[in-house]
Parts: structure tokens; sequence; C-alpha cells
């Protein structure tokens, strides 16, 4: 924004030239009239950001009745003044003396007011009437207003105001000042557009503890003050201190729900579940759990912060919420630093009120409206071939299976039926007819791997099939079975059984035979055709 | 001459007028977009040009070039 000062008639030339075809809308809302300012807020977006403002306004004196009627359709910028708040302070109407009742209108319009939930207020601090009995009571009451303004979120002008002009015109600007007043406006928008985040979001595994919990259980996770968590513990303390000062804090964790509650109970991490205002487990895509919780907690994705050990979650995240600001969660402290200090700009852009150290408390009374994510049908085949996935099928049947006896062994989550096989049950099942495949991925990203093993003994069962939760919701599981189908064995029947810990594979199975009963499942390769036409599409070649 | 110029000016600017118009006779009687809110728009033209708070006694000479210019002068 340019420090030089416009004068009106500058103001005017410099719309009256602008021949860019850019513009942004904005409503406002206000009791006063604004239309001198209007051409200043005009005049100052051309200058600094070569975009005109389109910007509309409720007639003059009809605030109230927009508040009452709703019928501001757009609730965009509201501008309040002392009088909006309570009505005898309004110099228009003349010197009256305090109605009694002022607490029950204050409180009145305050909720009025907040219940339309405009994206800006500004609250310009004008100068109160003298009807007040001494200075005291005006100081109190000039402070009580900016609080209730501060209260509803509101940026506090304080100077500025010019009582002449507001009686003779409506207009309650003072002419001089006017431009910085447009220019502390626009800065204000800006900044809240850019700057102000309001919320971190949090992966779990391998970034707010060190270890995977759907893998290594309850008590293989960590986040202690010990040479192996320690980044862990600093980004819980760093997120404690960013909560109390009124950030809020949520978790969004390809995980189950009542695991990761119980994860936060029995250990004793620097944060509880309290200290988060949503925890967000399931097996949804990352987007789709943070746009649910953008609605919940009706705050704008510009305000999210979204933190991940893995790359392929944190470009999910940047194509398909380009708004959210997205860091990758470093295993070195000394990069974590940096990311320190760049959420510190983002954050500081906000003053910390009273308020906001309460924020967690208040928004997790938000109704939970729409908790359910299940079942929500996407399309995301678009998103999975710009991963430029790999895969290369390996039979292990002979030797080098290492990896895939330990996948099946460690795997939990994307579990078929969670039975365990030592080396020398596989290596029978093996040579009585069995066989072993597994997948290797790689994407754009770099390698994930050896990450789906297959166990199909002589009756074309697979006794296990299990995959790694590093690579969900890519369809890799429907590509290797069809690989499998139409390489090793036309029909191949699935050996599924639920277990505490195996949601991924119910889900699956649900997907796959709608039906999650334990038991054999047949599957031929026209069954997998008529699933999923289109996964050799999704994959690059196979080896 | 400095003040009928600057006062040209905003005239022009404001009610969107060609330079080779004669400014000094108009005034609200034989203008039809000066209206009320034509004259808040002069009243901050003018204080924000000339850098002066008007007087509100003076807002009703905000009614002709030739009344506005008298004002101006005051100051």
């Amino acid at each position: 924004m340019g420090n030089k000062s416009l004068t009106y008639l500058q103001a005017l030339k410099l719309i009256k030239s602008f021949s860019n075809q850019q513009q942004q809308s904005h409503s406002i809302t206000c009791s006063a009239n604004i239309n001198p300012l209007i051409h200043f807020l005009r005049a100052n977006m051309i200058e600094s950001h070569d975009t005109d403002l389109s910007i509309s306004s409720n007639e003059f004196g009809t605030l109230k009745q927009h508040l009452i009627s709703n019928l501001s359709d757009q609730k965009d910028i509201l501008f309040l003044f002392p009088w909006d708040l309570i009505e005898s302070l309004n110099w228009r109407t003349g010197i009256t003396s305090l109605d009694e009742r002022y607490e029950n209108e204050l409180n009145q319009n305050f909720q009025l007011i907040e219940a339309q939930s405009f994206k800006n207020i500004f609250y310009f601090s004008a100068p109160l009437p003298p009807i007040f009995l001494n200075t005291n009571q005006k100081e109190f009451f000039k402070s009580k207003l900016d609080m209730t303004a501060s209260k509803l979120g509101s940026t506090i002008i304080q100077d500025g105001i010019c009582l002449k002009n507001f009686i003779s015109s409506g207009c309650p600007f003072d002419n001089l000042l006017i431009d910085e007043t447009a220019k502390k406006i626009l800065l204000t928008l800006e900044h809240k557009k850019n700057e102000a985040k309001k919320i971190i979001v949090t992966d779990l595994d391998e970034t707010l503890w060190k270890g995977i919990l759907g893998e290594d259980g309850l008590g293989g996770i960590s986040a202690e003050a010990e040479p192996s968590s320690h980044i862990h513990f600093i980004y819980q303390g760093y997120l404690k201190i960013l909560q109390e000062r009124g950030i809020l804090l949520a978790i969004c964790s390809k995980n189950d729900q009542d695991l990761v509650e119980k994860a936060l109970e029995v250990n004793s991490f620097v944060l509880k579940s309290e200290d988060f205002v949503s925890i967000k487990a399931s097996y949804e895509r990352k987007s789709i759990m943070i746009k649910e919780l953008s609605k919940e907690l009706n705050l704008g994705l510009e305000h999210f912060v979204f933190i991940d050990d893995n790359p392929v979650e944190v470009n999910e995240i940047l194509e398909y919420l380009p708004e959210v600001s997205t860091f990758l969660f470093p295993k070195d402290l000394n990069k974590l630093n940096k990311i320190f200090d760049e959420l510190e700009v983002k954050f500081m852009a906000s003053e910390v009120t009273k308020e906001d150290k309460n924020r967690t408390k208040m928004y997790k009374n938000i109704p939970q409206a729409s908790s359910a994510v299940a079942n929500k049908i996407v399309d995301l085949s678009d998103y999975l071939k710009s991963l430029k996935m790999k895969v290369t099928i390996h039979n292990r049947s002979g030797d080098n299976n290492q990896r895939a006896i330990q996948l099946i062994n460690k795997t939990n989550q994307f579990n078929l039926n969670g039975i365990r096989r030592d080396e020398n049950e596989i290596s029978e099942i093996i040579s009585g007819g069995g066989k072993l495949y597994t997948a290797h991925l790689a994407d754009k990203n770099g390698e994930h791997g050896e990450v789906v093993s297959i166990l199909i003994d002589s009756t074309n069962t697979a006794i296990s099939f299990v995959m790694s939760c590093r690579v969900f919701q890519r369809d890799l599981e429907f590509y290797f079975l069809n690989y499998i189908l139409e390489k090793v064995t036309p029909i191949l029947n699935i050996s599924y059984k639920s277990t505490e810990r195996n949601k991924p594979a119910t889900m699956f199975m649900e997907k796959m035979f709608n039906s999650s009963k334990d038991g054999i499942y047949e599957l031929n390769i026209n069954k997998m055709k008529a699933f999923n036409s289109n996964i050799n599409k999704i994959f690059k070649d196979t080896i | 001459m400095k003040n009928i110029s600057a006062l040209e000016n905003i005239f022009i600017e404001i009610f969107e007028l060609d330079s080779n118009n004669d400014l000094s006779k108009l005034s609200s009687a034989n203008h039809k977009n000066w209206d009320s809110m034509m004259q808040v728009n002069l009243i901050v033209a003018v204080e924000s040009e000339f850098n002066i708070s008007i007087d509100p006694d003076d807002y009703e000479m905000f009614n002709s070039f030739q009344n506005i210019l008298q004002v101006i002068e005051k100051y």
C-alpha cells in the first residue's frame, strides 16, 4: 500500500483512468453514509493492487433492519459505531440520558451481530456523547464497547471520525483522515486474507509422535524427552504454547478414532485430547477431512495450517486445498525450528485476547452437525494419475522374501485376517504349492518400497493379504489383485476375519464384496473388471 | 487564480464535465445532478484538496461555483 496520502480528486482520477478489468467484490453493511470512503477504498486498491473494488452497501440508516431481518445475504464486511451497539450514544438523535436497560440492549445487539458471522468487522471507536456521570464512567463505557467489539472479532479503529461530518451528511469520516482510514481497512482485509492463520491441523504417526499407532500399538508410540522421540516432544510443546495463545489445534490422521483417543489418554503426552478442538481419525482422504473441519468450525480454509510427515498427504492438500498452508514435518530439529519461525509469522498476525485463549472451549461447543464422513464418493482418479505411480510386482515364492514376511507380521490395519505367520509356516505353505507375491511402489515423490504382500495357498486362497498404511487410498490393492487374477490365478479366494484393528480391511471388503462378515470370498477376473475397469490407467507399467 | 483552477478541477471530476465548459456559472439550480449527495462529495473534495475543515455554517454556500469559491477564500 502506498504511503502517500491521496486527496479526493486524486482518488476519483485513479478510478476514472483505471482500465484493467480486474475487480474484487465486497459488500459493506453499516448504518452510516460511506460513499466518500468507497472512493478512497477503490482508489487505494487500484493503486496498490491494480484491481478495482466493486462495493455494495445497504441504504443509509438501515443497519438494524438488515441485521434483524437477516437481509444481507453476503456476510462480508460490517462497519460498527458505538451508537449501533447502544442507541443513546448517537449524536444525531441528540443528547439523551443513558437508558437504564443499556446492558440488555448491548447484549441483544451483540448476539444479533454474532449470529450473522460476518467475515470482517470494523469498529470505529467514535467519541461518546457527554451523558456520563464522570470521566471514569465514560472511560468504563468506552472500554466496555471496545471489548464487546473485540469479542465480535472486530478490528478496532480509534481515529478518523468527524462528528461534524456525521451530523451534516451522515458520513462520519474526517475528510483529512479518510484516506488513512481506507488504507487501514484495506491493509486489515489483506492481512486477514493472507496471514491470519487460526488453526493447525496435525498428523499423528511420525509427526505428533514417533511410531505408527495402528501398527506399533498404544505402547509403541512416544513423544518423550529422549533422543529417539525428542523432535516430537518439542513439537507437542510448541503446539501447546500456540493453543494457550488461542490457536486451535486439530488432528487429521488415517487411524481408528477410538484408538487415537485411547492413545492420547494412556500416554502422558504434553498434549491431551481436550487440547484439540477436533480429532478426525478415519481412512477418508485428508482433504475431505479438512474440508469437513472447516465447515464444522465455520472457519475458512485460508485460516488452516496443515502439518504431516508424508509428502503424499502434503501434496494432496496443496493440490486440492491450495488455500491451506502446508508443512512437511521434518526429521531434523534444525529444519523443524525453521518451520516454527515461519509459523510464528503466520500466527502473529492477530493479537491475542482473553477470548482467544478460550477459543478451543468455545469452538468445542459448536454442535457437530456433520461428523459422518464415511461413504462419500469422490473421484480421485485424476489426482492418483498425477502421482505417476509405478508398481513392480515381485514373485517372492523363492528367496528374498524377508520384507514379504515382515509385512504379514507387522501390518495391523490393512490386514484381511490379522493372522501372524512365521517363516517356517510360510515356507511350508509355499513348498505345498503356495505362492508369495509383493508389490513395490514408487511415485513422483520417491520410493515406498515393498508395501503389499499376499500369501496364496495351494487351494488358491489368499490366507494373508496385507498392505502398508503408508499407501492407503491409492487403489493399489485393486491394481495388485487385478494383476494376481490376470497373471497368477484367475480365481482367488479371500480369507477375511475382522480384528480389533483392521478397519481399513473391513472397508475394502465392503467396497469389494458389499459384506464384511468373516469368511471366504471368491474373486474372479470378471468381478474385478466390473468393479474397476479404470484401474490400469492410474498406474504406470509393471514388471 | 490558483483557487479557481483547483475548484474547476474538482467540478470537472465530480460532475464529470470537460474543461471547455464554463464552470463559473454552475449552480445547484442549473445542474440536474447537483443534489445533496453531490453536495457532500463537493465538501469532501474541497476539504481534502485544500486541506481545510469547512465550518458547517458554510455548508449552505455549497450551492454554486461562485459561492464555494467565496467560502474557500475565507480559509
